[in-house]
């Protein structure tokens, strides 16, 4: 019985701690007069409601540090606020416009798509010439490639121009023989008289550089001729 | 509507709105109406006149800033007063990092009951509290002359109740020393 009683009593004890755990009790009020000292009211009667006028310059600078957005409410009124909208959207549309055209004459002008632009007109062309001349087998793949097309091949350009080209000679040489050749067009006379020695030749090759600048009847002539002299 | 906004001595909330809008004429009519009560209770808890024009401008600064969280619950003087008092503990905080409070242990000694206070004015009494530790007068002021309790003042300073108990001790023994001496003069 009295370990039962002891229980409830604890449990009473827990319950009121926590009950009044938060609570405070006010101050009596002659408690303060216990700490209290006549200094005190003396102090609080002549300093209590003490009054000073401060110097004019502490105004001065109080108005300069007033917060901006004190100022700045005064000015906005509605319609300021409504031309003000209108003048920021109008100055937004302006410069995206001017951002795109920007945009534009900046891809133009790129070094990469000034050499791509010029080139897709005569693609077609191009590409004709490279189909004419490549083999049967490449034929088959190259044909109806775009230019584009076939500058994304793994095959560099220049590898692809240059491999569907037979090497007949130098490269240097014929370039040589052909510009004499467009610049000046030999009549057949001046072609028959005109000797392999006065072209300025690198390669001993002779016979490859005839069959680029002679016609086939020009040659077998000429072999003709040389197997007479022989004779 | 802003220039005739007049004061006679009663504040017009419509004045804190006014100065909530932006009007300039309001918030020197504000400052006007409340700067010499204010600067009073500068004056009490600073060390000297210019200290106290310092808690005065960082006050009134405050009070601008935060104009617009009053929300008209209690007097809006009561709302100033926290302002500057809070300020001034401050200006309390900064001094006390500054410089450890000076402990004046040699003045308990005397009793209260010799002491002639009513000889004194209040320029004088201003003068002994401007003259007492950063820590004894910010004690004073706020149990002394403010009313706030120990348990306040603990909180508010970032003190212990038993070292506002003995700072308030220390400075009315402070004071108490300080006025045997004027009055010996």
């Amino acid at each position: 019985m009295k370990v039962s009683n002891n229980n409830k009593k604890n449990e009473l004890d827990e319950f009121f701690k926590e009950g009044f755990n938060d609570f405070q009790v006010p101050p009596p009020s002659g408690l303060r007069k216990q700490d209290h000292d006549p200094i005190d009211d003396a102090f609080q009667q002549e300093l209590g409601d003490l009054e000073s006028t401060p110097s004019p310059e502490v105004w001065e600078s109080v108005k300069t540090r007033i917060p901006l957005s004190l100022k700045v409410k005064r000015q906005l009124t509605w319609w300021t606020k409504v031309a003000a909208a209108l003048i920021l959207g109008l100055a937004a549309t302006v410069g995206l416009k001017e951002y795109q055209r920007h945009q534009s004459d900046q891809m133009v002008s790129d070094p990469v798509n000034k050499e791509i632009i010029p080139t897709i007109p005569i693609e077609s062309d191009f590409v004709y010439e490279l189909q004419k001349e490549d083999h049967s087998d490449q034929k088959k793949s190259r044909r109806g490639k775009s230019a584009r097309e076939l500058l994304s091949d793994d095959e560099p350009l220049e590898e692809a121009r240059i491999s569907n080209i037979e090497p007949v000679a130098p490269l240097e040489t014929i370039s040589e023989t052909a510009v004499s050749a467009t610049e000046n067009p030999l009549d057949d006379k001046q072609r028959a008289s005109t000797k392999l020695g006065e072209i300025p030749l690198r390669t001993q090759n002779t016979a490859d550089i005839e069959s680029l600048t002679l016609t086939e009847e020009e040659i077998k002539a000429k072999q003709k001729k040389k197997a007479q002299e022989n004779r | 509507m802003v220039t005739n906004l007049q004061l006679n001595g009663v504040f017009d909330m419509d004045i804190v709105q006014a100065c909530i809008a932006g009007k300039p004429h309001a918030q020197e009519a504000l400052y006007t109406h409340f700067s010499q009560t204010m600067f009073g209770i500068c004056l009490r808890y600073a060390s000297d006149y210019h200290s106290a024009e310092d808690i005065l401008q960082e006050g009134f600064v405050k009070v601008f800033k935060n104009l617009d969280r009053f929300r008209g619950e209690g007097s809006f003087e009561g709302w100033l007063k926290r302002i500057f008092v809070n300020t001034s503990i401050e200006f309390y905080r900064k001094a006390v990092t500054k410089r450890k409070v000076v402990e004046l242990d040699s003045v308990y000694d005397q009793g209260t009951e010799s002491l002639a206070l009513d000889n004194l004015a209040t320029k004088d009494l201003l003068r002994i509290i401007q003259q007492l530790p950063t820590g004894y007068r910010t004690v004073f002021n706020l149990y002394g002359i403010e009313g706030y309790t120990h348990k306040e003042i603990a909180k508010m300073l970032d003190i212990s109740e038993g070292t506002s108990k003995s700072q308030l001790a220390r400075a009315r023994e402070s004071i108490k020393k300080m006025i045997r001496n004027l009055n010996e003069q």
